[in-house]
């Protein structure tokens, strides 16, 4: 369980989040919607620990990310949403390399990285560097990195962007295959009719202040999330 | 030109924030502080060198070979820094798809990338040519024709050096571009031009070293060899319009060639360093269990060696450790029959100062070889990786240290071996080198880590803009050069004083310790909090 608990954040004079408080359950798909600049970024950042936070705090699993951050991250998996890997590793290099950081048996990473390798079509390239590679490809190299560890929470920002459609099914399917196991998946998107489908909560967010959240169906009612979402920004 | 100016501003404004002392508004007066602290320590230094050249050449009349040697000395050093930075800025730059989508000619890239390291160059060239100038302001009276030599001298005499540098550099691409490894090939095309260049200027050193009696020769070689740097110094004893016409002429044609012909060939090289070997994807990989430790350390290695300006530039003040070390194992015995009049030491304390040679040399390698100070720069926006890992942020700090360190220690090694065994050591003598020859290695990088944590640069260009032109890498440098100063002035003072040679040591060696004590608790908490802090 990820438990947000009032988070602010400032830069300078700048509010960039304003008591932000929510949990996401065990199980569940969570889309995380906001405009551009809203503040979707920074608050994914909080959770996984790359950015501290002024006030508040957030729990994962019952750990504070502020108190505990190596224990939390172990139990989380971050893909950003512009994969800046490290372009003089190859694919397999840097998959051993961050399952090297989460202490992964050798048999446990060979299962995984042929299992996702196949799945999101890279196993022929995987001894290929990545600075050869294309924005959709690293976003797959660093999808497999981050599913190789098993995590219990895949926070992911904007995971579609740059997706071939194979790799985009890849991705649904790995994510009902989580859920089905009792994990949690926490992302943000703009891409609602795809949130609407597979998500079965969401929350939105407007210039850093949380504006809605709860079940899809209580968010969206008989009306569409795309319609919700652009009556609460106008 | 409009156009032409909207672009250099464009890429001036971006290039020139990696001189900015990125702090925030409390401690922003901290870090201008110590910038110009270190800049005016680094300027006094100069200004008192050029004096004492001015004491020799004055007597003789010959005070203008001053301009001499320092337009040489800014085209050697000018020449040796591009060397091996003027191919990374020039090509493979993270802009290159947006300007060379533009309407624009090549030429104009060719130039806008040039004009960076121009403008760096002009910098690093006045902080030597300003206090040099001064000096002899001071000293010989002046007219006003003096002051205008002076300020179009600090914006022409890196014209030329730049031109020769940015050629090697081209070639040097050039040629790594036919090879799988590229970066390797660089590395050593990059050290062996070094190499050349510095034993082309040791050459000048004997030269030098009696100025006084010598000036007239000096003066004349040079003016044969490097006629602009020849016709800069005559300027200043005798003006004519013609010939300072001439001079500001030669450079800026050779400048114009050589973006010439570097734009002829801009693409070809370009898209040649851009091409990565793809056939060995279809080959099974190889999954390897490493302790998170040595995975970083690896890492850190990996983008170490695909990353030449780094390399080139750690591995430069290792290799001048060595060949100075074999200098003094081989020159020694002639060191010792300079007459006793010309030395300040008698040969036995000489002999016993041997230990203190080598510490010092050591010291000199070493704080000229900060690695980590462009370390955590060159994560640029992989930080974000590092940052979000199940690792203690000083663990990752270390390992970085622990990476340089690593690199430094067989050079190092090799040179505490060559006085070892050229001079016999006592194993007292060897306990207590071998520990500053360790403790050396990282207070250097402990250092270089501090600063680039107090100072990181996520958004550059190129590797070559965090590796030699980042606030971080030259601050870092300057602390260098002040502790060098420090750590020689204080030994040798002691050791004149009549200081026994193996205690001068040991205190070093137990103050090494204590230095080394101090920055590894920094880098466990204002490193700690500084890496929290690095937003990308």
């Amino acid at each position: 369980m990820i438990e947000i608990k009032n988070v602010t954040k400032k830069y300078g004079d700048n509010i960039a989040l304003k008591n932000i408080y929510f949990n996401v359950n065990d199980g569940d798909i969570f889309a995380f919607i906001g405009h551009n600049g809203a503040g979707k970024t920074t608050l994914i950042k909080s959770i996984v620990g790359i950015h501290d936070f002024d006030e508040g705090e957030i729990l994962i699993n019952g750990k504070s990310i502020k108190k505990n951050p190596i224990e939390c991250k172990k139990e989380m998996a971050f893909i950003p949403d512009n994969p800046e890997l490290y372009d003089n590793m190859t694919a397999a290099e840097f998959i051993n390399f961050m399952c090297d950081m989460y202490e992964i048996d050798e048999n446990t990473r060979k299962v995984n990285i042929e299992k996702y390798a196949k799945m999101f079509e890279i196993e022929n390239s995987l001894n290929y560097l990545i600075g050869s590679f294309s924005h959709g490809m690293k976003q797959k190299v660093a999808l497999i990195a981050a599913l190789s560890h098993n995590p219990k929470v895949l926070i992911m920002d904007e995971p579609f962007v740059g997706l071939d459609p194979i790799a985009v099914h890849a991705v649904k399917q790995v994510m009902g295959e989580m859920v089905k196991e009792g994990k949690i998946i926490f992302y943000s998107t703009h891409i609602l009719d795809v949130a609407e489908k597979l998500c079965s909560r969401v929350a939105i967010i407007k210039k850093g202040e949380l504006v809605k959240v709860g079940s899809m169906d209580e968010i969206k009612g008989d009306s569409s999330l795309e319609k919700v979402f652009l009556e609460l920004e106008n | 030109m409009k156009k032409m100016m909207s672009l250099i501003k464009a890429c001036m404004t971006d290039n020139m924030s990696l001189f900015k002392i990125k702090k925030k508004d409390k401690s922003k007066k901290n870090g201008k502080g110590l910038t110009i602290f270190l800049l005016i320590i680094v300027g006094l230094s100069i200004y008192s060198y050029a004096n004492t050249f001015l004491d020799a050449l004055i007597p003789n009349h010959m005070e203008h070979v001053l301009f001499s040697l320092f337009g040489l000395l800014v085209t050697i050093l000018i020449i040796i820094e591009g060397v091996y930075k003027a191919g990374a800025l020039i090509f493979n730059c993270k802009d290159d798809d947006l300007l060379l989508s533009l309407p624009i000619r090549k030429s104009t890239v060719v130039f806008i990338r040039i004009l960076k390291f121009y403008t760096f160059e002009v910098l690093y060239g006045s902080l030597l040519l300003i206090p040099a100038n001064i000096a002899y302001a001071t000293r010989v009276s002046t007219t006003s024709v003096f002051y205008l030599i002076s300020v179009v001298a600090i914006f022409v005499l890196p014209m030329i050096p730049i031109a020769i540098s940015s050629i090697i550099g081209v070639i040097t691409s050039a040629t790594s571009t036919k090879f799988k490894n590229k970066s390797i090939i660089q590395i050593i095309i990059s050290m062996i031009a070094l190499v050349g260049i510095l034993y082309l200027s040791f050459n000048l050193q004997g030269l030098i070293a009696n100025i006084g009696s010598n000036a007239a020769v000096i003066n004349e070689t040079i003016s044969k060899y490097y006629y602009p740097v020849g016709i800069y110094s005559k300027l200043y004893i005798n003006f004519d319009i013609r010939e300072f016409l001439i001079f500001i002429g030669i450079n800026i044609l050779v400048f114009t060639a050589m973006i010439f012909v570097i734009s002829k060939v801009y693409f070809k090289v370009n898209s040649g360093l851009k091409r990565i070997q793809k056939n060995n994807g279809k080959k099974s990989y190889k999954v390897r269990c490493n302790k998170p430790q040595v995975a970083l350390v690896k890492k850190e290695l990996k983008k170490a060696f695909n990353t030449p300006v780094l390399i080139i530039n750690a591995v430069l003040g290792m290799v001048l450790l060595v060949i100075a070390s074999v200098a003094v194992a081989v020159k020694f015995n002639d060191i010792l029959n300079i007459p006793q009049a010309q030395m300040p030491f008698t040969p036995e304390k000489l002999n016993s100062c041997i230990p203190i040679i080598l510490v010092l040399l050591v010291t000199f390698g070493s704080l000229t070889s900060s690695i980590t100070s462009s370390m955590i720069s060159l994560e640029g926006k992989s930080f974000t990786i590092l940052k979000s890992l199940p690792v203690k942020p000083f663990t990752i700090i270390m390992d970085k240290v622990y990476t340089a360190v690593f690199m430094m220690m067989p050079f190092v090694l090799v040179s505490d071996l060559i006085f070892y065994i050229r001079f016999k050591f006592n194993i007292a003598e060897i306990i207590l080198t071998l520990i500053a020859s360790i403790l050396l290695p990282f207070i250097a990088e402990l250092i270089g880590i501090l600063v680039n944590l107090r100072y990181p640069e996520m958004r550059a260009d190129t590797d070559a803009e965090v590796v030699k032109q980042s606030g971080s890498s030259n601050i870092s440098t300057m602390i260098g050069f002040l502790f060098i100063i420090a750590v020689t002035a204080i030994l040798m003072s002691a050791v004149l004083n009549g200081g026994q040679s193996l205690i001068c040591l040991a205190t070093a060696d137990v103050v090494f310790l204590l230095i080394c004590v101090w920055l590894l608790k920094r880098a466990k908490t204002k490193g700690v909090e500084r890496f929290k802090n690095i937003d990308v």
